[in-house]
């Protein structure tokens, strides 16, 4: 074609341009959250201090900040921290390759597919923890046997996620790729594995709040150390304020994750409107 | 006409129908001789099989029965550096900019010249400053742009249009008709145009098929000779251009009230 220059386009100016105010009321909200919290931590320090309710059962938000405190002071935070820490991200990490990987070759050979998935679901349906004292007898009281049951964990979300992404690829994304001759590992390339990037996103998402979940309840069980143990410890000796300062640092822990995974997600997938950030 | 570029033979089709697994009887019998250069609209009822046609002549299906030539060659399979086909549906891959969905069918030119020649396509139809948005980021009318942009781009010789204006509103469907002639008349490729617009089938092509309802067959076909190069907006307030859709529309008319029986 020759170079015809053509007529401006006035008709059609996409709606995107007209953003601007969205971050102001991004800020907003936040702002709001953060005062709907501390309104409830105020609220519960006041029942408590009132003896409105009993902080013997459920403990107040100072409480829990004086223990917090103590094992910041005596090391003992940073220590189980960091071996729950390390569960659950080295079996997050192990569980959402091995998933991912399995999940494309579920997708792409029909006849494993056809044998597996059933099998798979029907694995799925068991609950992971009830494995656990297993695994514990298996790899033994240390980190492995929490590693192990995270893995067991995520593997299976991770597997679903990136299978069903592959069965769903735009059938007019495969023909266009083969109207301009793509071959096999290009559309593989090129079409299946970007379009599959929100399925394995929103796996390895619910695979992180699943890894957490996975290795404290190891730790429950039997283990010698990470917030687990200390949970279960606080609790055995009815010390609601450990427990729930326990909580605390998994919640501390949950909300990095999840910012760590919103921002490589916001990275990759700024193209999608939706995108949760 | 010198030999036909595009050469339909006694072409019958059946597919079966992947919801209800019965058969349908898509084309009874197709017979089209195309020459280079040519533009050709083809018309006809909903559902009538047009799709059909332009799926077989692609390569993407064979005919159940007859052949399909093109230069000469049966066809098997998709040709992709002979054919270009764009559809009404968006196809553009949505984690890909408007230069990288252009890219997209020029695997065959280096990296540096396939980002010119993305650019200049761009540009050419009339999408300078929208080369780094997201499909999502582009009305419906520019997305439309840069698919045709793509087709283009990969200078395929004949270009198989299914209803690429079809899903725009009637201002941009009007600026897109006068911008997708005036690139045609630049450079002459063969062109298949399926429409169910008749205003639109007349303002671009050189003959119009009407096809008659399922199953299809060539019901009557009208030479267009309206000189180019042709201003879609003048020609469609033409007296003569308004008989020749009535006529046109007369015969699409019975096949459309046969169609729906």
């Amino acid at each position: 074609m020759s170079e015809h220059r053509v007529g401006a386009i006035e008709a059609d100016v996409p709606e995107m341009v007209r953003q601007g105010g969205r971050e102001a009321h991004a800020i907003g909200y936040t702002v709001a959250q953060i005062a709907v919290v501390l309104v409830f931590l105020a609220l519960w320090q006041a029942a408590a201090y009132t003896g409105l309710i009993d902080p013997f059962f459920i403990s107040s938000p100072v409480d829990i900040a004086l223990k917090l405190e103590s094992w910041v002071a005596d090391g003992s935070l940073y220590h189980h921290m960091i071996v729950t820490l390390r569960e659950s991200l080295i079996g997050w990490v192990i569980g959402s390759i091995a998933g991912t990987l399995i999940g494309f070759v579920l997708g792409r050979v029909e006849v494993i597919r056809r044998i597996f998935v059933p099998l798979l679901h029907l694995a799925n349906t068991l609950p992971r923890v009830a494995l656990a004292p297993l695994f514990i007898f298996w790899f033994g009281i240390g980190e492995p046997s929490k590693v192990i049951l995270v893995i067991t964990i995520v593997v299976f979300i991770m597997i679903f996620n990136t299978y069903s992404g592959v069965l769903t690829v735009g059938a007019d994304h495969l023909i266009t790729a083969r109207l301009f001759g793509k071959s096999e590992r290009k559309i593989w390339i090129e079409v299946i594995f970007p379009w599959c990037v929100p399925w394995i996103f929103a796996g390895l998402r619910l695979g992180l709040a699943w890894s957490l979940s996975g290795a404290v309840v190891g730790e429950f069980i039997a283990a010698r150390a990470g917030i687990g143990y200390v949970i279960f410890n606080a609790a055995s000796s009815l010390d609601n304020a450990g427990v729930l300062a326990g909580c605390v640092l998994l919640l501390a822990m949950a909300m990095v994750f999840f910012f760590g995974i919103s921002a490589a997600e916001k990275r990759l997938l700024k193209w999608r409107p939706d995108t949760i950030g | 006409m010198a030999s036909p570029i595009i050469e339909i033979e006694n072409v019958e089709h059946w597919f079966r129908d992947s919801r209800s697994g019965s058969l349908v009887h898509a084309v009874a019998r197709a017979d089209l001789a195309v020459g280079s250069g040519e533009f050709i609209s083809i018309v006809g009822p909903s559902g009538c099989g047009k799709t059909t046609l332009l799926n077989i002549v692609s390569g993407l299906a064979a005919p159940t029965r007859g052949s399909v030539k093109v230069k000469g060659l049966p066809v098997r399979g998709v040709q992709p550096d002979l054919i270009g086909y764009m559809f009404a549906r968006d196809t553009l891959l949505p984690w890909r900019t408007a230069l990288s969905n252009v890219e997209f069918g020029l695997d065959s030119l280096p990296r540096p010249e396939a980002r010119s020649r993305a650019e200049r396509f761009l540009h050419l139809v009339g999408l300078d400053g929208f080369e780094h948005n997201y499909p999502d980021q582009l009305s419906h009318g520019m997305r439309q742009r840069v698919a045709l942009a793509r087709t283009l781009a990969a200078s395929p010789e004949i270009l198989l249009m299914d209803e690429p204006f079809g899903a725009l509103d009637a201002q941009t469907k009007l600026l897109m008709e006068e911008e997708f002639l005036r690139l045609w008349e630049a450079d002459k490729k063969t062109v298949l145009f399926v429409t169910h617009d008749l205003v639109e089938a007349l303002t671009l092509a050189d003959r119009v098929l009407v096809l008659s309802a399922r199953p299809c067959r060539i019901k009557a076909e009208y030479k267009v000779d309206f000189p180019r190069p042709r201003d879609a907006e003048a020609l469609q307030s033409d007296p003569g251009f308004a008989a020749m859709v009535r006529q046109v529309w007369s015969d699409l008319k019975s096949e459309n009230i046969r169609g729906r029986a």
